[in-house]
């Protein structure tokens, strides 16, 4: 369902911009989405003004490129440096191969002195360096500008006629002309949730510190046309990547890119396609990439592959009409093959915390599902090994029992501090049916600011079956709550029979009447049986008791307490604490009979105890001893008559000997 | 065969730990409720009790009873369960204070079953003489708890008159009673727990006499927990 929003939202964001956007957003690292390794820079001002990236420390990047021409050429393309400093990150680079020159052949010779010379135009169109900046608000927000400086010449041979009163003479002189500007532009990132980035720039926002001009030909000038450039990089699936970005132009380009694990690092390949309103035909042309990256270098080697060939000698008129908008990717442009090296230089520690040492505390019991929401499974020495304090979010993935990574409550840890950090997990009922016990591994995971983990443990961990039980009466209540549906099939059964009965009862006593047949009942069809297992405690489930006819006091507590529960009769274990460490456990019932009412089911005051509910209103419950497979009374005369004696003369209640377990 | 010992090891556990009382002298109609029987029966001299019998005396009828020589003579309109009759320690009675709050139901934040169970009884008033005070039971259980404070039993009189309160909830109306086990906390430095006693006091229906004294307690108990 999430995914299918997600889907939506792109699918509408595609549809509604497609129309509205020059393709200045190609760039020569091969449309990598920037979530895919944000670590590194792989995409430049064209495609990423706002300078989006969260690189850790200092970043380097060196460019080549082979020109696919009539004759085939090299060039470095690029080199810049990146910084990051908190939530402020400078850019800066230097860009000799992003450069575009045309000779204008006029065909026109001029004999001058035996000599023969064709006139020729020459235009060049270069971009010098450029300058970023990004601010970080919040992890989902931040802003950028970029500015780039561009210079552009134009020059023309012409004729010139001297003439004196002694000779005349032809001269052909070359008349030159320059210009020079900065651009500046603005974006803007925010990613609303982990796998999805939306962004907004301009180009061409300012235009300033102008210099020069192309006198008669100004249409050759470079175009500066304003506009914005709408993106959306998209995670749908893990390491499958999506995106796309739109320009006011009518321009756009759209990609996509997957990732694989390998040799501890990725390795991604991405195919673009672009339109440029500027260029034939619709789809002017591909952009196919490979890249690797690890935490140390990123390597990218990308195409750009035209739909229609550049090469060969184009008519000028082309040129004169239209000028280029784009000195990188324009109608003239050749097929081109960059490669490029990405080198993280980080000085800061790699990670900020660390793992001194993991003990799960813990088994897995999966019938006890709850009880890991909120008691942690493992516990963790975690040591903040950055200079300054971090919030560590700890997760965890046990293999047998969770469909996903589990995130535990983050945690504040001190410069140099090492704390204790608890790990909590759910279980998954789809996993598995936990029909045997297992040995699983869980992975335990401490991430803080950056992508990657800070630090990984693996450990092994006990994963029971679904009727093994830890011995501690507590957790007999989840047996209970797992099975109600068949236990009140079975209650509604037996007081169905009973229907009359119960016409006569008044209010007061139906939950008592109801308890009292409803035990008459299930112990006449009960056996009592040892438990099948010597090590380890096995609970039948309340269905697996009613089926057998029989269990231990735990099942047959188990299995009653189900019944009463699934029609609304409260119940709670009595823990009798043994010194030998081996419980005895008695059911406590709800009678829900205020004191004043208690004479109607007993005249001793010794068989019940009174307990407050939630509206500090006592009630009378009951205990049961659900061994005595003999009838009502006599088990709540044995109940009573310990309880009474252990939990109330000998104040086992307040020393702790007896405990009262609800079930809700 | 299992089942059958389990119960047998309870009931012995249960058995063996009871103390016994002989019944020394006695006059008129006094009964005995034994452990968690139902039934009453009338008492003679030389039977035999255990520490979890309760002993009723009838009006104009006394019974005294010998433990290891020590006597013990409980008055008419009594009534005592034998287990309380022993010297406790303060710290014993702090715990049985303490098992108030324990034996409440927690707060139940996702207690959703049993909404839908059908109610098979009908919506029967239950008549007013069906909710019987049990031979004003109550009444007669504080007037144990009394005799138990004046024979140097003041601790156990104090739980007794606490469990009776909420046991049968018409003896904490009487204020006179209230005052007196109030005093008797008082008596034995639990100033906590007597000034909680006497602020609940002091919000009852009392006459001029019984709030000038409550309230001149609670100013005393303050003063001495300030002080401390």
């Amino acid at each position: 369902m999430y995914l299918k929003k997600q889907l939506l939202i792109l699918f509408i964001l595609l549809i509604t911009v497609t129309d509205t956007f020059s393709q200045q957003s190609l760039d020569i690292f091969g449309g990598f989405s920037k979530l895919i390794t944000p670590k590194f820079r792989i995409n430049s001002f064209e495609s990423n003004t706002m300078n989006y990236n969260k690189t850790i420390d200092w970043e380097f990047t060196f460019s080549g490129a082979v020109f696919i021409a009539p004759k085939t050429v090299s060039d470095l393309m690029m080199g810049s440096v990146g910084k990051s400093i908190g939530n402020h990150y400078l850019y800066a680079r230097y860009t000799p191969g992003f450069r575009k020159s045309f000779l204008l052949n006029t065909d026109t010779l001029v004999t001058i002195s035996d000599t023969v010379k064709i006139l020729n135009s020459k235009l060049k169109y270069s971009e010098k360096f450029g300058f970023g900046y990004n601010y970080q608000f919040s992890n989902k927000f931040s802003g950028g500008i970029s500015l780039r400086y561009f210079e552009q010449s134009y020059s023309q041979d012409n004729v010139y006629f001297y003439f004196s009163d002694s000779i005349n003479t032809l001269v052909t002189i070359t008349d030159e002309y320059r210009k020079e500007h900065w651009r500046a532009d603005i974006g803007f990132s925010y990613q609303p949730i982990e796998n999805l980035l939306l962004n907004v720039s301009s180009y061409n926002l300012f235009i300033f510190a102008e210099n020069g001009e192309f006198i008669d030909n100004q249409n050759l000038e470079l175009k500066v046309e304003k506009g914005a450039i709408f993106g959306i990089d998209f995670e749908p699936i893990n390491s499958f990547y999506l995106l796309a970005n739109l320009e006011t132009s009518g321009s756009f380009i759209i990609g996509s890119n997957i990732r694989f694990n390998i040799a501890e690092g990725k390795l991604g390949f991405g195919l673009s396609l672009f339109h440029d309103k500027y260029q034939e035909p619709f789809i002017a042309g591909f952009q196919p990439s490979i890249n690797y990256s690890n935490r140390s270098i990123n390597l990218n080697l990308t195409a750009i592959l035209y739909s229609e060939s550049h090469e060969g000698i184009m008519p000028a008129n082309d040129l004169l009409n239209s000028g280029i908008h784009n000195i990188t990717n324009n109608q003239f442009s050749y097929n081109t093959i960059n490669a490029n090296l990405n080198l993280a230089l980080n000085f800061k520690p790699e990670k900020n915390v660390e793992f001194v040492d993991v003990e799960i505390i813990n088994e897995i019991f999966p019938t006890f599902a709850e009880e890991y929401i909120s008691i942690p499974f493992a516990i963790a020495k975690v040591t903040n090994i950055s200079n300054s304090s971090v919030v560590v979010k700890p997760s965890s993935f046990i293999q047998a029992v969770n469909d996903e990574i589990i995130f535990s409550p983050s945690i504040t840890i001190q410069s140099g501090d090492t704390t204790e950090v608890q790990f909590f997990t759910i279980i998954s009922e789809s996993k598995s049916d936990y029909k045997k016990r297992e040995i699983s591994q869980v992975d335990f995971y401490l991430s803080t600011d950056y992508e990657e983990y800070d630090d990984e443990q693996q450990k092994p961990i006990l994963i029971n079956d679904q009727n093994s039980w830890d011995g501690k009466v507590k957790n007999l209540r989840y047996f209970v709550k797992s099975d109600i549906t068949q236990s009140n099939k079975y209650a509604k059964n037996i007081l169905s029979q009973k229907k009359s009965l119960f016409k006569e009862t008044p209010k007061p006593l139906v939950n008592f009447v109801r308890t009292k047949e409803l035990f008459n009942n299930f112990v006449s069809n009960m056996q009592y049986v040892s438990d099948p297992r010597a090590s380890v405690e096995y609970v039948q489930f309340p269905t697996q008791t009613l089926k057998l006819k029989g269990g231990d006091c735990d099942d047959l507590s188990v299995a009653f307490s189900s019944v009463l529960e699934s029609i609304g009769i409260q119940t709670a274990f009595v823990d009798y604490i043994s010194t030998d460490g081996i419980s005895h456990v008695n059911l406590l019932v709800n009678t829900k009979l205020k004191p004043e009412e208690v004479i109607l089911i007993t005249k001793n005051d010794k068989k019940y105890m009174l307990r407050k509910n939630v509206k500090r209103e006592d009630e009378v419950w009951i205990p049961i001893e659900m061994t005595s497979l003999t009838n009502f009374e006599t088990s709540w005369d044995i109940a009573a008559q310990k309880f009474y004696t252990v939990a109330i003369e000998n104040y086992g209640l307040s020393k702790g000997s007896v405990v009262i377990y609800d079930i809700y | 065969m299992k089942q059958l010992i389990i119960i047998i090891i309870i009931l012995l556990a249960v058995i063996t730990h009871a103390q016994q009382f002989k019944v020394d002298k006695i006059k008129g109609k006094v009964l005995v409720q034994k452990g968690t029987e139902e039934e009453f029966t009338q008492l003679n001299k030389g039977d035999i009790l255990n520490g979890d019998d309760l002993i009723i005396t009838d009006k104009n009828s006394f019974i005294q009873l010998d433990k290891d020589g020590g006597k013990f003579i409980l008055d008419e309109n009594s009534a005592l369960g034998l287990s309380y009759l022993k010297k406790i320690s303060i710290n014993d009675l702090l715990l049985a204070l303490a098992m108030e709050e324990i034996r409440n139901v927690p707060k139940s934040k996702n207690n959703k079953i049993g909404k839908n169970t059908a109610v098979y009884g009908e919506e029967t008033v239950v008549a007013n003489s069906m909710v019987v005070t049990s031979n004003n039971l109550g009444e007669r259980k504080i007037n144990g708890a009394k005799q138990l404070a004046e024979n140097g039993y003041q601790e156990s009189a104090i739980i007794v008159a606490k469990e009776t309160y909420r046991k049968y909830p018409s003896t904490g109306k009487n204020v006179e009673d209230r005052i007196y086990f109030a005093n008797l906390l008082s008596s034995l430095n639990l100033n906590n727990e007597a000034l909680e006693e006497f602020s609940t006091v002091s919000k009852m229906n009392l006459n001029n006499d019984q709030r000038e004294k409550v309230d001149e307690e609670i100013e005393k108990i303050k003063l001495v927990l300030i002080s401390n």
